[in-house]
Parts: structure tokens; sequence; C-alpha cells
């Protein structure tokens, strides 16, 4: 299967004076359906290589590609369209609008998108990550892990081809995280869903198609 | 704590230097116009000490001691007229002493030499001195002939014109009750009635409140010096009053800005100041770190103010009055009222951080870390729409509805400020088209008496002789005289039988009660013309001139329903009622046939021009002089030739000078140098408003940048995740474009309106589409500022990544 996402020779550096590298010429390619998992310490740099493979930060250099397209070098109009409609991400900080209801909030992306058909039902996404209950509530009055399966019900409303997450199980008591990944595996196994999951937590899933591990912005694969 | 603050701020490098730089500039504004205000002041002052005498008023005539006069004023000066010295048959001079004070307090300046000591020394006024003799040098003996006698005299010094521009009395009586044109010395003189100068300190209504009360026990004898108070410290109020409106215009944009950029800091500590009360911050020392970081800015700003103001300061004293006079400024004022504008714009600084902290009050530590604390308030309705962009704009929009007003306020005043600032400036500029060089006035104030309702003067005449004016229109470099009759007690009388509907009309309205005199009917308010045989042929190109000789042309008011109703041929009385020496009123009467009835409005002649609505009596000149009706002119406008030479210019104004210089209460007035004062003072308030324009479109330009950079701010990390949702960087910069658009659109809106109603109450002179004009260059103006605004946001939203934008909290 060829890949439907690629990165070659990424480099980022925050600070351009000091020239300490985040991320470390990373390369690296995703089929489609495949999950990859990514572990690391604290401060290695992960948050910063998911989202320049999630088109939400500009590398240093390098090039990303998703299906054989430079992501970076097309226009602001295409990019915005990938991001809407084949990509999800799930920050770390999960960033809900709170002005918004958790229900606004999970159909926020359908604003963006040109494609209105959505694939998932709001209701029952929200029922399969149990938090149904809580549709018509302002993001603060939910707990940690109930926002952050808003967080996860935000990005997995538009079917994406590809779901980043950050930390997406970071706030969950083990019961709770066990239904989720369940949910991800389903949606990797029956609509092919590839999946690029930050997490420290080892044994999330039991079989991801590639475990990396980073250190100091280099990406090494046990 | 305060190094504290000190690190809060200096870690917002380019938010301070704004703030700095704009509270700089609110100082150095609202601090040079006044100075330079007082300075101006000051030397408009100083011109009209010497011009008309820094004394509030003059006691004459009364039995005290300089002793009493000086307890109840703020300072008083003794003088005495002694003599008369008759240089002509029509000329006196007056001759009197004055000591010390009453010099400094008139003002009263040496041309040459020095003021008498010793007996038989004089000092005298330099057109009196011209009068009497025009060689007679300074240190020279010479012979006046005084009290029927021969007295050798000696020239001392030259005594610069001053008495004929002083205020006299009502009842003025040379040689009585005016003031000394030969000074002598104060030995040796007869005691006798004595005169004071006096003065009272403070502004110029005070001076006047309490002038009058001082002279209210000496009622006949005592007049205000109402030449200084009403003519020569006139421009004190449109300056004084200008600088206020400005500086209050400053402060009050200043207070809107200094606002915006403060809530841009409090709204960017807020979550700071959480921190450190969770780590046990008190209130108190929460309020000092806000203290400390108002001291901070202040003093930045006082430091960096400093080269501005001298900037400024040199630019308004430049623009306007050359003088830079600093010898009347009472220094101790000055630097109290700086200080208390300082101590205004500190307080509202600190009134502002005071104010955030209060709120801060408001809310539990708890909460306050929460970062969306905010949002709560936000209104049940905004839930209810359906449409997200129109939720994402009201959002937008509602999130600081404070910061909006604030912001919307300054764009408003900075506008309205212009706009205010050009209506000054081109209103205060005045419109001066008529070319007359020079009006002259005999005596300012003539009184009268009803005799048998004729009014009849009870003062002896001043006027301008028939032979002065002739010599002056002979003058070359003079084109033309208008030449005002004195003539105000010579009465035309009609019989009921030959009034004609015209001069009814005119009798009823300025004569309702129908006076007779004699059985004939009293023309009331009526303009005399006196001409000559050339203006005749102007007017009659085929009459003779000789036919006209001894008769009189009577013109109506336009308006009148028949001008040419016929009193042709028919015969109008005269009348003059006078005072003799004694007490026995003499009457004289003349009659004069009607030559013609012509129509008021019909003639551009330059004698006859302005008797549209006036009933005019036109005379030969020569008829008038021969049957006694006028000793002379009451009121001269001089024109003088277009192109004059320097020569003769000045040879004129000499001329002229001297004609006035020598008649107390008269009037001089030379209209282009009154046109000058009246421009510097346009200048002035022009400048002023340039400034005040200047500094409130830096305002707005700080105050929107702050609100636009806020806004992003603040926003941004909403933006970065519609980003990341797929919305385009395109409809993100159409949103904060919009915002912008409808805040400088409303403040257009209702700047305009508070303009326009302004406008409905207020006096002007140029039209409102005049205005108009400018304030299209002011929309004009902050939409450019708002395109270069929104072309510097889309370069920053195009650097900083999605990620970025989520992530970093400023
Ligand atoms: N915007 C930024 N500016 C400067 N440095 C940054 C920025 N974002 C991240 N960094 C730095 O890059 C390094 C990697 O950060 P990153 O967030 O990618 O780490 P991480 O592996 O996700 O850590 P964690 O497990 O704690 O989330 C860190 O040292 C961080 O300080
Ligand atoms: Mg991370």
């Amino acid at each position: 299967m060829r890949s439907i996402l690629k990165a070659n020779q990424l480099i980022k550096t925050y600070d351009r004076n000091s020239n300490h590298e985040v991320v470390k010429s990373i390369t690296l390619s995703v089929k489609e359906g495949d999950i990859h998992v990514i572990q690391g310490r604290s401060g290695s740099g992960k948050s910063t290589l998911l989202s320049m493979l999630g088109g939400m930060e500009t590398p240093t250099s390098g090039k990303v590609y998703y299906k054989d397209a430079s992501f970076y070098d097309l226009t602001e109009e295409q990019q915005a369209n990938i991001r809407g409609e084949a990509f999800g991400f799930v920050f770390q900080s999960l960033n809900l609008i709170p002005e918004f209801t958790v229900l606004e909030n999970i159909e926020l992306p359908l604003q963006f998108i040109n494609n209105k058909n959505k694939k998932w039902d709001t209701e029952e996404l929200a029922r399969v990550l149990e938090i149904e209950k809580h549709l018509q509530k302002k993001p603060y009055a939910l707990s940690g892990g109930e926002q952050q399966r808003v967080a996860l019900a935000r990005a997995l409303i538009t079917s994406p081809k590809i779901l980043f997450a950050d930390e997406p199980t970071g706030n969950l008591d083990p019961s709770t995280t066990k239904v989720i990944i369940e949910l991800l595996t389903g949606l990797n196994q029956n609509q092919g869903l590839t999946l690029i999951v930050v997490t420290h937590e080892k044994e999330l899933f039991q079989h991801p198609h590639r475990l990396y591990v980073m250190q100091n912005g280099r990406l090494k694969e046990s | 704590m305060f190094h504290f603050g000190q690190k809060l701020l200096f870690a917002r490098k380019r938010w301070l230097f704004l703030a700095t730089f704009s509270i700089a500039i609110i100082m150095a504004s609202t601090i040079s116009i006044f100075t330079s205000s007082e300075a101006i002041k000051a030397s408009l002052q100083e011109n009209a000490y010497q011009l008309y005498g820094e004394h509030s008023g003059v006691l004459i005539g009364i039995d005290a001691t300089k002793e009493e006069v000086s307890a109840k004023t703020d300072g008083a000066g003794q003088y005495q007229i002694v003599n008369q010295y008759e240089i002509d048959v029509n000329k006196t001079a007056t001759i009197g002493w004055m000591d010390k004070d009453a010099l400094q307090l008139g003002h009263i300046d040496l041309l040459e030499g020095s003021f008498p000591i010793d007996e038989n020394e004089v000092a005298i006024e330099s057109s009196y001195l011209y009068l009497i003799d025009p060689n007679w040098k300074v240190g020279e003996e010479k012979s006046l002939h005084l009290n029927n006698q021969d007295v050798n005299v000696l020239l001392t010094g030259i005594v610069r014109d001053y008495s004929a521009k002083w205020s006299v009395p009502y009842d003025l009586d040379i040689g009585r009750n005016d003031f000394p044109n030969i000074f002598i010395s104060q030995k040796h003189v007869d005691r006798g009635e004595t005169n004071f100068l006096f003065k009272f300190n403070g502004n110029k209504n005070k001076v006047e409140k309490r002038s009058r009360e001082f002279l209210e026990p000496y009622t006949m004898s005592g007049f205000i010096n109402q030449k200084l108070l009403f003519e020569g410290l006139i421009d004190f109020n449109t300056i004084s009053t200008s600088a206020f409106i400005f500086q209050t215009l400053i402060i009050i944009t200043s207070i809107c800005c200094v606002f915006t950029l403060f809530s841009y800091l409090h709204s960017n500590q807020r979550k700071n100041i959480a921190v450190l009360r969770s780590v046990g911050a008190k209130k108190e020392d929460i309020f000092r770190i806000y203290i400390s970081q108002s001291i901070i800015i202040f003093f930045f700003s006082l430091l960096l103010s400093l080269p501005l103001q001298v900037i400024f300061y040199h630019g308004i004293i430049k623009s306007s009055f050359i003088q830079n006079n600093f010898s009347g400024i009472n220094i101790v004022f000055m630097i109290t009222v700086i200080t208390i504008w300082l101590a205004i714009i500190f307080f509202i600084i600190l009134g502002n951080s005071i104010y955030s902290i209060r709120k801060i009050d408001q809310y539990s530590t708890n909460e306050l870390r929460r970062e969306d604390f905010q949002i709560k308030h936000l209104k049940g309705w905004i839930a209810k729409i359906k449409s997200f962009a129109i939720t994402q704009f009201a959002l937008q929009i509602l999130e600081y509805p404070k910061k909006v007003i604030l912001a919307l306020s300054t764009v408003v005043f900075s506008i309205l400020m212009v706009l205010f600032s050009i209506y000054l400036q081109n209103e205060s500029a005045g419109i001066w088209e008529a070319d007359e060089d020079y009006f002259l006035s005999a005596s300012e104030f003539t009184m009268m008496d009803q005799v048998e309702h004729l009014d009849m003067l009870i003062n002896k005449a001043s006027f301008f002789s028939r032979e002065d004016v002739e010599k002056l229109e002979k003058t070359s470099g003079i084109s033309y005289i208008n030449k005002t009759p004195f003539m105000m007690d010579i009465h035309p009388l009609i019989s009921s039988n030959i009034v004609t509907p015209a001069i009814q009309d005119w009798i009823r309205q300025f004569n309702p009660e129908k006076h007779k005199y004699h059985k004939q009917l009293i023309i009331p308010h009526v303009k005399y013309v006196l001409i000559n045989e050339q203006n005749f042929n102007e007017l009659y190109v085929n009459n003779d001139y000789q036919d006209f000789k001894g008769k009189i042309i009577i013109s109506p008011p336009s308006e009148s329903r028949n001008p040419n109703d016929s009193l042709i041929g028919e015969h109008l009385s005269f009348v003059r009622k006078s005072q003799g020496s004694g007490e026995e009123i003499t009457t004289q009467e003349w009659t004069f046939e009607v030559y013609d009835v012509i129509s008021g409005n019909n003639s551009n002649l330059a004698f006859l021009t302005d008797q549209s609505n006036a009933l005019t009596i036109i005379m030969d000149e020569q008829t008038a002089f021969d049957h006694n009706l006028l000793p002379g002119y009451l009121e001269l406008t001089i024109f003088t030739d277009d192109a004059l030479s320097n020569k003769d210019a000045k040879h004129i104004d000499e001329l002229i000078q001297r004609m006035s210089s020598l008649m107390p209460g008269s009037l001089y007035q030379n209209l282009n140098d009154f046109r000058e004062e009246d421009t510097k003072i346009s200048f002035y308030v022009g400048y002023l408003g340039k400034l005040a324009y200047a500094v409130s479109i830096t305002l707005t330009v700080i105050s929107i940048i702050v609100i636009f950079f806020s806004k992003y701010q603040s926003q941004k990390r909403r933006w970065g995740i519609y980003l990341s949702l797929g919305m385009t960087r395109k409809q993100v910069f159409q949103y904060l474009i919009l915002e912008m658009i409808i805040y400088i659109g409303s403040a257009i809106v209702i700047s305009l309106s508070i303009f326009l109603i302004a406008m409905k109450f207020l006096e002007h002179l140029y039209p409102i589409p005049f205005y108009l004009k400018y304030y299209c260059f002011v929309i004009l103006f902050l939409y450019t500022l708002l395109l270069i605004g929104s072309i510097v946001l889309n370069k920053v939203m195009k650097r900083q990544s999605i990620f970025s934008m989520i992530r970093v909290e400023d």
C-alpha cells in the first residue's frame, strides 16, 4: 500500500539564534490504515513533530507529503481543506471553545468544510464516547476526562483519513481509556482510519504498526 | 513588590514604549499649550499696558491722601492737573505732574531725556511738543506764555504719546479731568484737588467688579480704565478659552487612550495576579505592584515629554506671537498649574489601575485562573443564534464590551477634536474683507440731554476740523475718506401736511409717540452725508451743481413703499439746541428746499454706500459749514492707495496718529494692525488646533494599534482552533477586518452626529459642507490607517503557525 503521509528530514528550531533543534531531521512514512505510536519523555519534541505532520506547524526545513503533495507548498486554501476534511487533530491542551456548548464544539469543523454530509451522527458519536449527557453544557462544566472526549469527538466528526492525537487518554481512567482505544481500533479496522498517536502509556495499543520513541528530537523505532 | 511590578512591565517592551510615548505626548501637549498660552498672554498684557496703562481706573478730584487710596486698592499713583497751555485757538495742552507710582502704573515712558525735577522744567508728550515747536530740543530753554506772562522753561524730556489712547471720563473737560500733556515737577505745585490712578489685581472680571465697588462712593469723580479692560485684554478670553478647550479635549482623548492601553496590560496581567494571589499575595501587595508600575510609567513619560515640550512650546510661540515675554509670568502660578495637570495625568493612570484591581477583587482566586472566566457573562441570546458566522461575530465584538466602548470613544473624540480644531481655526480667522485702513473717531462717547424732545450735546464736542481733514484728503497716498459729519444734534422737522408715507413709516418706527417740535414732526435717526461738486456730478451727470447749492436731497430707506413721493420743492426745517458756557439754552433753526428724493439702494457711489436702511439727507458740504450746521467731523474711515510707498505709508501713519494723539478719548484704529492682531490669534488657535490634531491622531493611531493587536491577541487561540479545523486564513482575516470596519464606521457615525448637533448650536461663518469636506479627509485617513493595520496584521498572521497560535499564551 502506498503511504498516505510522509515526512522527509523534518527539522524544527524555535529559536533562530540558538540553533537548538527541537526536532532533528526526522524521516518517516505512514501507510493508509497504519497505527503509529510515538512515545518519549516530556520535552523531547513529540508535540512539535505531531503538529508538523498534522499541518499545524511549518517545519524549519524538510517536507511533509500528504498523498504525494508537499503539504506546506500547497496554497493556503488547499491546506485548509486538508486540515478540515482529511485530518483530525486532538491537541494535548484540548482547545475547546469555551463560549460554545459541547454540541457546538463537536460540530464546529463542519462549518469549515465543503463536504457537509458528515459520516458520523453527533448524538451517536457522543453516545459512543459517553458524553451524550453533556451536549448542551459549556466545556468548563465538564471534567478533564469528559473534555478530552469532546475534543476527540470534534476530531472525528468529519470522518478524517488521519487522526493525530496528542495524549488522547491523558486524563482518563483505565476503563474509559479502554472504551476510547476500542473505538479508535474499530475505526482503524472498519474504515481504514490512520492513527498517529503521541502517548506515554506503553501498552495503549496492543499491535501498533510502528512504535517510536522520541529522544532529544530524534525518532527511534523500537 | 516594586521589583516585581517592574519585571512585569519590562516584559512587555513594545507595550511599555507605546504607553510612555502616548503619555509623554499627552503631557507635553497639555503643558506646552499652557505655558505658551501664558507667555502669549503675558506679551499681550504688556502690549495693552503700554497702550492704555496698567491702572484699573482713575479717581478725579477727590479729597483723600494717597495712603488712603493705596490701602483700599492694590496700588495707586497720584497725579494732578495744574494748568493749561493754549497752543493755538483750538488746541490746549494740559499741564500737570505725576508721581513715580503713577508714571509706573501708567507705563508712561520717555522717548528721550528725563522727567522734570526742578521748577520751570518740563517734559512734553511728543505730539504736543511737535505742535508747540517741532524744533525744541531736550536741554533747551524756551519762553512759554502762561497765565498772561512769559515763563522760561527747560525741556528735560520727550514723553511717548499716551494720553489720547487712555480712557477718559464721560464728561471729558480738557484741563480739568484729562491727563497731563506737559509734565512739570511734583514740587512747588499748588495744593488742590488731586487725582489717582489705582490698580486692582486679578483677572479681568474680578478687576472690573472690584473697581466698580471701589468707585461706588465716588460716583461722579471716577471711572474705569475701559480701554484696558475691553480693548487691551479682550484677546485674553479667546486665548484662555481655546487653550482650556484644547487641553480638556486632549485630556479626554488621553483618558480613553490610557484606558485602552492599560486595559490591555491589565487583562494580560490578570493571570499573573491570580497566580500571585494563589501563592499568598495580599490585596495590598497587588496594589503596590500597580502603584509602582504607574510611577514607573509616569516618570518614563515625564522624561520623554521634556524634549517634546520644548518643541511644542516653540512651535506655538513662533507660529503666533513673535514676542516671547516672560517678565509678566507668575512662576509660582505656572508651576502650580503644571503640577495640577501632571497630577491629573498621574491620577488617570493610577485610577485606571485601581479600577482594575477593584474588579479583580470580585472574582475568586480560583476563578481568575480559569482562562474562560469572562465567558459566563456572554448573553444567552448569542447561544440561540444558529448561524456560525453571526455567533462568531457577536463573540468577537462582545468579548470585551468595555474595551470596545473605550476604543470607540478614543476614535470618536479624536475625530471630534480634529473637526473642532478646524472649526475654531476657521471661525476665529474671521472674515476681513473690507479694505479700509484706518478708523478714527473724535470721541467715543458724546453726552446728550433731551430738550423738548431734541437731543442736545452737553459735553464739549471733540471733532476733526474741516481744515485737518481736507489736508489729509490731499495727502498723497490717501485715496478716499469717508466722513461722518458731527451733526447728531441737528434735527430735521417736517409739517404734517407734506409728510410722505415713506417718512411716516420711518417716524412710526423711531418716534412712535410722534413727538413734535413747534407743531412740526421730528424726523428721528437721520444720517447726514455732505457732498462736494465732484460727488454731485457723479450723482447727477446732467444737472448743474449751482442749482443744488443750499438745497437738500432726501434718500428714504429702500424698503419704503414709494420712494418717489414728491417732496421736491417743499421746505424742511432743521433745529439745534445748544448750551452755552452758562446755563442758558440757545436754539438755532435753518430751512432748506428739497432738491430731489432718491431711492436709497440705487447707488454704488462710495460716499453713499450702505444707505439702504437709513434715512439719509444729502447736503452740500460748503453750505453746511457756511450755515454753521457742524463744527467738523466725528468719524473718519480712511482708505489708502493700494500701491502705497513705504514713505507715504509712514507719513500717513504719522499724520493720522498725530491727529488722534491730540484728542483725548478719541479712538484710533489702524485696521491693518487690528487685522494682523486678529490673524495672530487665529494663527495661535490654528496652531493649537494642529497640535491637538497631531496629538489626537497619534493617540488614535496608538489606540487603534493596541486595539487591533490586543483583539487579535485575545482571540488568537480561537482563530488557531478554527484554522486547525479547516478555516482558511483569508476567512479569519475577513472577520477581523469586518470588525474593525464596524468600529470605525460607528465611530464615524457617532462623531458626525455629535458634530452636526454641535453645529446646530454653535455659530458658524462657514457652511456645514465646508466642514464635511474635512470630515471626509478624516474618514479617508482612518481607513488608510485601517488598511495599513490590516496589511501588517496579515503579515503577522502568516508568520505564525497554527500550533503556536494555540500554544503560546501571552
Ligand atoms: N513555540 C515554542 N517556542 C519555543 N520553544 C518551544 C515552542 N514549542 C515547544 N518548544 C520547545 O520544544 C521542545 C519540545 O516541545 P514539545 O512540546 O514538542 O515537547 P513534548 O515532547 O510534546 O513534551 P510533553 O510530553 O511534555 O508534551 C521543548 O523543550 C519546548 O520548550
Ligand atoms: Mg507534548
